[in-house]
């Protein structure tokens, strides 16, 4: 008997080949079975194919794309004047001082948002796991901002937070908070703080949707016993709850460093980096280098950059990743 | 027989569609930026009128929005992927264009009509040329020296129109003093901000030296004391508190709205404005004043603006002969003509403002541009390398409003950066 993995995938199955009459019947078998996985694998294929053309086309190619141009010093204004300028753009990135001040802004803007997000939503899913009349609909009205355009969310605040034609300057003022009553978008001690606040809001209840359906499905009995044994609900959340939900924290963690430090559309719509680059953030500048002053090459050294940043947070939080406790 | 009958049926089509063919009817693609507004009917007559006395050279559009404009048109000259016709803003883009080898020379078109050409001229060179050779056709003119006012706020604190800035800075402390913002400012985007400053450079500094400054020459250096006392004097109207609260994160948008709804009384604004007040007239009683001088200004006969709208042709395209000849007929009095008609927008073209142009943009031509005796300051940016443009000037005059760069920052960073990017 022997056993030959084929190497293509029309074959998906080992034929595996006995001699005699018995042998026969099994080579059979396998060869119906091998036909039945490779209809199983092309059909899988099938299914698969438009979801990896669009990832191919719209997250790889550009990605090679973006890495490729860093190394260049291209204008943007002719594929035919594309030329390498080796690491040109990585010399100029460690002198320049927007770019560090953008780092800043992102690691800043990362650990303010993310710590107020956790904490809010682990607040919130905590309290919304008791059972009480309209539970369900606060959840929703929480989840709410997170189904909105970033884009949307950023004119509405920019509009509200304007003290010419917005309602929150004047209305801090008529309750007498005149320290926050002032431009705080336009203000380059008041705007990052701003822009985390608001951030916050958008996408707490995300977060505040993970815990809860982790919470949903933790056994009640290990609260019950928590109990008996005397413990308080601080001490139950502390003992019982916490523990359980490291994993699905952890997990948070991950999501919410990516996506804030990838932030851009908050950032470009209501302030777009200033006032004198105090909110700058990586993608922002790096899209006024390739747009705006035609350093097409410049601004994807600062995207690249900012991508290594990115993988270097996720692999070490995923390598430390908390198991699941059981 | 089937297959007969059908053959019988599609060799017809074919040969009609081959004919078609052979009669060289072409379809040209002309990208703008004018969405809506006066500039955007120009558009809309011009290639109509243009349409129907040429049904061989059929040209259609695409309109583009201002604030992706130059990103989309930048990807498609990069892609090979142009229009046949291009609008677009002239001055540094046609440097940047020219340079790539993106635009066709139209040198040839442009000495034929040039001598029509008389107001602004050096401004309107420098914005369609580049190395002696020139690849556009100058459009349309903006300035940037008028302030408009509310007439209705000014009588009821009867105030007269002011005569000379001093005027213009005490009215503005009166409005101060009633606890109203006299100027209504949106400078989230810096360049609301760089046109104030730009009405101080004119009269401290003058166009020739601002124009030196730009381009590095004759000495002339942005740290100047002239230029010093122009953006001092800029700081100073935020520091006696005359712009509007909001003026840092406010966009344009805003303060027009601001504005409009009788905020402030003051609002200043390049000339595209007074074409949107016609379309869209504020609720009060509206008007506009040259920018005033000082008593002691330095320079009391240069002015603010530059040309804004170019009409170029894609090195590129696919139909180059036929844009060129569309081009041949933009360069003409009946083109022009329809511009200053329909468009809403100053045109340089000898003769055809007086001839056509309505009667509200007559007036501020008039009253403010039409008998300068001196040169325009140029809207910077469009003059500047982007990365001195849209930040170093652009961010840099708000930073100084905001107290986030003091004036001497401000200029050492702009030479600097001047003399890193020319």
């Amino acid at each position: 008997m022997a056993t030959r993995w084929p190497l293509s995938l029309e074959s998906a199955a080992p034929v595996l080949t006995v001699s005699g009459p018995a042998g026969v019947c099994m080579r059979t078998r396998f060869m119906r079975s091998k036909g039945a996985l490779s209809s199983a694998g092309f059909a899988a294929f099938l299914f698969l194919f438009p979801g990896l053309f669009f990832y191919v086309c719209f997250e790889i190619v550009p990605l090679v794309g973006t890495t490729v141009l860093s190394f260049t010093n291209w204008n943007g204004f002719d594929f035919r004047q594309i030329k390498l300028s080796g690491f040109g753009n990585f010399s100029e990135i460690t002198k320049d001082h927007v770019f560090w001040l953008s780092l800043l802004h992102n690691v800043i803007f990362t650990a303010g948002s993310l710590t107020l997000r956790l904490g809010v939503a682990l607040m919130l899913a905590l309290i919304l796991d008791q059972s009480f009349p309209a539970a369900n609909f606060i959840r929703g009205v929480y989840l709410l901002p997170t189904v909105l355009s970033l884009v949307t969310i950023g004119v509405t605040f920019k509009l509200a937070l304007s003290p010419t034609l917005g309602f929150i300057v004047p209305f801090f003022k008529a309750i007498g908070l005149k320290a926050l009553a002032i431009d705080n978008l336009g203000n380059s001690k008041t705007v990052m703080q701003t822009l985390v606040l608001i951030d916050t809001w958008c996408g707490v209840g995300l977060f505040m949707f993970l815990f809860t359906s982790k919470l949903m499905t933790i056994n009640q009995d290990l609260h019950e016993a928590a109990k008996v044994s005397g413990a308080n609900v601080f001490q139950d959340i502390w003992y019982v709850t916490l523990p359980l939900l490291k994993a699905t924290t952890a997990m948070i963690m991950l999501i919410g460093v990516i996506e804030s430090f990838k932030i851009f559309p908050t950032v470009y719509i209501m302030t777009n980096g200033g006032p004198w680059h105090s909110s700058e953030v990586l993608s922002s500048w790096a899209y006024f280098q390739a747009f705006t002053a035609n350093r097409v090459g410049y601004g994807s050294s600062i995207l690249f950059v900012q991508l290594i940043i990115t993988v270097i947070f996720a692999f070490i939080q995923t390598k430390y990743q908390p198991r699941e406790i059981e | 027989m089937m297959r007969q009958r059908l053959g019988l049926l599609v060799l017809p089509l074919l040969l009609i569609s081959v004919l078609g063919f052979s009669q060289g009817k072409v379809t040209l693609n002309w990208w703008h930026e004018f969405g809506s507004g006066g500039e955007k009917d120009g558009m809309d007559l011009l290639i109509s009128t243009w349409n129907k006395a040429n049904p061989d050279i059929q040209i259609t559009q695409r309109p583009i929005g201002n604030e992706e404009f130059f990103t989309v048109i930048r990807t498609g000259l990069a892609g090979d992927q142009p229009p046949d016709l291009l609008q677009y803003e002239g001055n540094q883009q046609t440097r940047d264009f020219a340079k790539a080898g993106q635009l066709q020379d139209i040198t040839d078109i442009w000495n034929q009509v040039k001598d029509n050409y008389t107001l602004f001229r050096d401004n309107v060179i420098s914005g369609i040329s580049y190395e002696g050779k020139v690849y556009a056709l100058p459009y349309s003119w903006h300035g940037g020296f008028q302030i408009y006012y509310n007439k209705d706020m000014l009588a009821a604190m009867k105030m007269p129109v002011p005569k000379t800035f001093e005027e213009f800075l005490a009215d503005c402390e009166k409005f101060k003093q009633k606890g109203i913002a006299p100027i209504s400012l949106g400078a989230k985007n810096g360049w609301p901000a760089m046109q104030w400053w730009q009405i101080f450079l004119a009269q401290r500094v003058g166009a020739k030296r601002v124009n030196d400054a730009l381009w590095l020459r004759n000495g002339v250096k942005w740290t100047d004391p002239d230029f010093v006392q122009a953006a001092s004097e800029f700081v100073s109207l935020k520091t006696k508190g005359y712009f509007s609260e909001g003026f840092a994160s406010d966009d344009y948008g805003t303060a027009q709205s601001a504005f409009y709804a009788s905020k402030s009384p003051f609002f200043e604004t390049g000339t595209w404005l007074i074409n949107d007040a016609a379309d869209n007239p504020p609720p009060f009683n509206f008007g506009f004043f040259p920018v005033p001088r000082y008593s002691n200004a330095k320079v009391k006969t240069d002015s603010v603006g530059a040309l804004l709208t170019t009409f170029g042709v894609p090195s590129r395209g696919q139909h180059v002969p036929e844009a060129l000849k569309v081009t041949k007929w933009l360069s003409g009095p009946q083109a022009n003509g329809i511009w200053a008609r329909r468009a809403g927008v100053i045109v340089l073209y000898k003769g055809l403002m007086e001839k056509f142009a309505p009667g509200y943009l007559n007036e501020i031509f008039a009253a403010v541009y039409k008998d300068v005796k001196g040169g325009t300051v140029p809207w910077l940016e469009n003059e500047s390398p982007p990365a001195v443009g849209e930040d170093l000037i652009y961010n840099g005059t708000v930073a100084m409003l905001t107290g986030d760069l003091t004036v001497n920052q401000f200029l050492t960073n702009l030479q600097a950066g001047y003399e890193k990017y020319r």
